[in-house]
């Protein structure tokens, strides 16, 4: 019944503002790899971090689905149809990291590039990712309509900008240069692993 | 029959006057009552509050510096939320398939752009509220320095302003969701790539919504020539702009080009007059920088005469006390001493650790001190040029390292001074790899000790006894021929031995 599930979930999700955001996304890392001043791998990082986040913004209204109200009565699982909607995120988020790593390191100026610590970004990324499908799931089922994108897309914002602010002993986001910044990955790796294992409840416990 | 045939007499302009005002006044409730906005205002306070109690804040403000750097955080966390609170309202109806029926009511469209852009208000004075808490709250410090430049204060709610009428703008462009917060982000992106954050000289600057102040260090008041005013007149003019295409996008009349051209041209006044270059203060940047002597007022405790630019006279008294701190430790009869305020305000290059020989040079006599105060790192450099100066009697030492025992006895009397000045010392060591360098971002007066020499005087600061221990010793300690190894074995501290060979310092 998956896959039988994948094409009808492909065309009902909202995909329109989530490659909307990923294409600001990219244009948000094209403009400084346009520019022929070097930047220093701390600000493309932040580059890099703040694309992520309009990524992940854009991924919120995948879980968006204005049919809730009908679809209680279909014989598919519930559950099903949201974890294919996550699924599909973590695809296209994937495919669209990839292209911004690409833009990134072409565009950076006097070998920065290799100062980068991609993993890391990587983590901090699909983390933010995972907290906005999070946020996208409590949202679908809070929301009476099944549309929670309105509420949930300022959340995430709302959360990250509170994240950016933590005093340093506790700071998440730090430069690539920064002593603690294979610790600081240890708690991203945490909060990946929260956030998916939420992820699962939150979509599991469905119909 | 003909009665029902009759048209309803069309809403008079008092009517839809008075209907436009009731839906801003929900609309700016709800406004201020939407979570994402109390959520900005925590955020936006939250910072502060923390260093306030952690007690990592820094007591001695200088409030016309802060009313210009507190404006970064305030666009981007206020004016963000803005953006996205009168975006979603803007949108609501359309959420929630009720935007079909407005044409059976009172109010048109354009009307209706019209009572969200006043609930703009709302947020844009929550801004002013929440600034002048932050302000009014510095400028009860006793340490603060200078003055809260009132019209820097104003660009803050305008530019908030600005963004809940970008918002608004948004919406009548485009009904998706995505676009605000995605726009949000967009704008903080281009905040960090471009002259927005940190100091820039860059001309443009002028036409962003925030002005940055030039150099990295505050400036005394009347050397501060920010054309706060007529940027102001620039920033309002561009939210008139942005609120007759927002209008004029809902279908208004004619009269809104009226509007629009007007709006234009108070946003052109303010951007072009904005760019003049005003020749006595430039004229006035380069006497406070070559001469302060002639700008500055002098008061004398005890021995010593402090020379301040104007605004900064409540620093004093904590400069004295970090003076006296040191000086206790020194058995040395130094004559009257000087401590001269000193500004680098004509344009140079912005590196961190500026070459000695472009400093510009004046009154070698006196202790150099710089713009800022409490901060940690201005204690230990101002403490540092204090102890250079007990230990050899000379001015700074341009960019020669202060070296063998001497530098090991500096970095012992900055660290025993105690309180703010040792933290700063530590925050120095931590940063330095291959010498303890001590600078502020003034930029004067850079004194480097190699780390042979700065690990034995840390080393004594740890050692019981210390303290009679240099008093006995001190003619040795202080002479130019004893080197670090010696000044181990006097104190008996561990010797460092020899530095790497890449880490080594020409002294």
């Amino acid at each position: 019944m998956l896959i039988a599930l994948v094409p009808p979930i492909v065309r009902a999700a909202r995909t329109g503002p989530f490659l909307l955001a990923c294409a600001a996304g990219w244009v948000l890392l094209a403009i400084p790899a346009a520019l022929t001043t070097t930047i220093d791998p701390n600000s493309l990082t932040l580059q890099l971090r703040l694309a992520s986040v309009c990524a992940a913004v854009g991924a919120v209204f995948l879980l968006d689905d204005p049919a809730k109200p009908t679809t209680l009565v279909v014989p598919a699982r519930k559950w099903m149809a949201t974890a294919l909607r996550i699924a599909l995120g973590f695809l296209l988020a994937a495919l669209w990291w990839a292209v911004a790593v690409t833009i990134v390191l072409v565009g950076a100026e006097d070998g920065v590039g290799g100062d980068l610590r991609l993993a890391g970004t990587a983590v901090e990324s699909a983390t933010i990712l995972a907290v906005a499908l999070l946020l996208g799931v409590v949202g679908h089922r809070l929301a009476e309509r099944g549309v929670g994108s309105t509420a949930a897309a300022p959340t995430l914002l709302v959360l990250v900008g509170g994240l950016s602010l933590l005093p340093r002993d506790a700071a998440l986001f730090v430069g690539v240069g920064d002593p603690a910044w294979a610790d600081v990955h240890d708690r991203w790796a945490v909060l990946l692993l929260t956030a998916c294992a939420g992820l699962m409840v939150g979509a599991g416990t469905q119909r | 029959m003909t009665a029902t045939l009759t048209p309803a007499p069309a809403a008079s302009t008092v009517d839809r006057r008075r209907a436009m005002l009731a839906l801003a006044r929900v609309e700016a409730v709800r406004q201020l009552r939407s979570p994402v906005t109390i959520v900005a205002a925590v955020l936006f306070l939250a910072p502060w509050v923390y260093g306030w109690a952690a007690g990592t804040m820094n007591e001695f403000p200088v409030l016309h510096e802060e009313s210009v750097e507190v404006q970064f955080l305030a666009m981007l966390v206020l004016g963000n939320a803005a953006l996205i609170t009168a975006n979603f309202a803007a949108l609501r109806p359309h959420r929630h398939r009720v935007d079909v029926l407005f044409d059976v009511l009172l109010l048109p469209t354009a009307w209706r752009t019209g009572a969200l852009l006043l609930a703009v208000l709302t947020p844009t004075a929550l801004a002013l509220v929440l600034l002048g808490v932050r302000l009014g709250a510095l400028a009860l410090l006793p340490g603060a320095a200078g003055q809260v430049l009132l019209l820097d204060v104003l660009i803050v709610p305008v530019v908030v302003a600005l963004f809940g009428v970008l918002g608004v703008l948004l919406a009548r462009l485009t009904r998706s969701a995505v676009v605000a917060p995605v726009v949000a982000l967009f704008l903080t992106s281009c905040a960090f790539i471009g002259p927005v954050g940190g100091s820039s000289t860059e001309r443009y600057r002028l036409v962003l919504p925030i002005v940055t102040p030039e150099f990295p260090y505050p400036l005394p008041l009347d050397l501060f020539g920010r054309p706060a005013g007529r940027h102001l007149v620039y920033v309002v003019g561009l939210v008139a702009v942005l609120a007759v295409l927002a209008l004029a996008r809902s279908g208004a009349r004619w009269r809104v080009w009226v509007a629009g051209a007007l709006a234009t041209a108070v946003m052109l006044t303010g951007a072009i007059t904005q760019f003049g270059v005003d020749d006595s203060l430039v004229a006035a940047r380069r006497t406070a920088t070559e001469s302060p002597a002639s700008v500055q007022t002098c008061r004398t405790l005890d021995d010593v005469e402090y020379c301040v630019f104007d605004g900064f006279e409540p620093w004093i008294e904590d400069w004295d006390t970090v003076l006296r701190d040191v000086r206790r430790a020194a058995p040395v009869a130094a004559g009257p001493l000087t401590v001269r305020q000193r500004v680098w305000a004509t344009p140079h290059s912005s590196t961190v650790v500026p070459d000695p020989a472009d400093i510009p040079p004046s009154d070698p006599a006196a202790i150099p001190i710089g713009t800022e105060w409490g901060d940690r790192y201005a204690e230990a450099t101002f403490a540092a040029a204090v102890s250079y100066r007990l230990i050899t009697g000379e001015p700074s030492p341009g960019g020669t390292p202060v070296c063998g025992s001497r530098g090991a006895l500096l970095v012992w009397l900055v660290g025993q001074a105690g309180g703010r000045v040792t933290e700063g010392l530590r925050l120095l060591d931590e940063s330095g790899t291959d010498a303890l360098e001590f600078f502020d971002s003034d930029g004067f007066a850079p004194l480097a000790v190699p780390t042979a020499a700065a690990d034995a005087g840390l080393a004594l600061l740890t050692k019981p006894g210390a303290a009679a221990l240099v008093r006995k010793h001190w003619a040795e300690l202080a002479a130019p021929t004893t080197d670090a190894d010696r000044f181990a074995a006097i104190v008996g501290v561990p010797a460092a031995g020899p530095a790497p060979a890449g880490e080594r310092v020409p002294c």
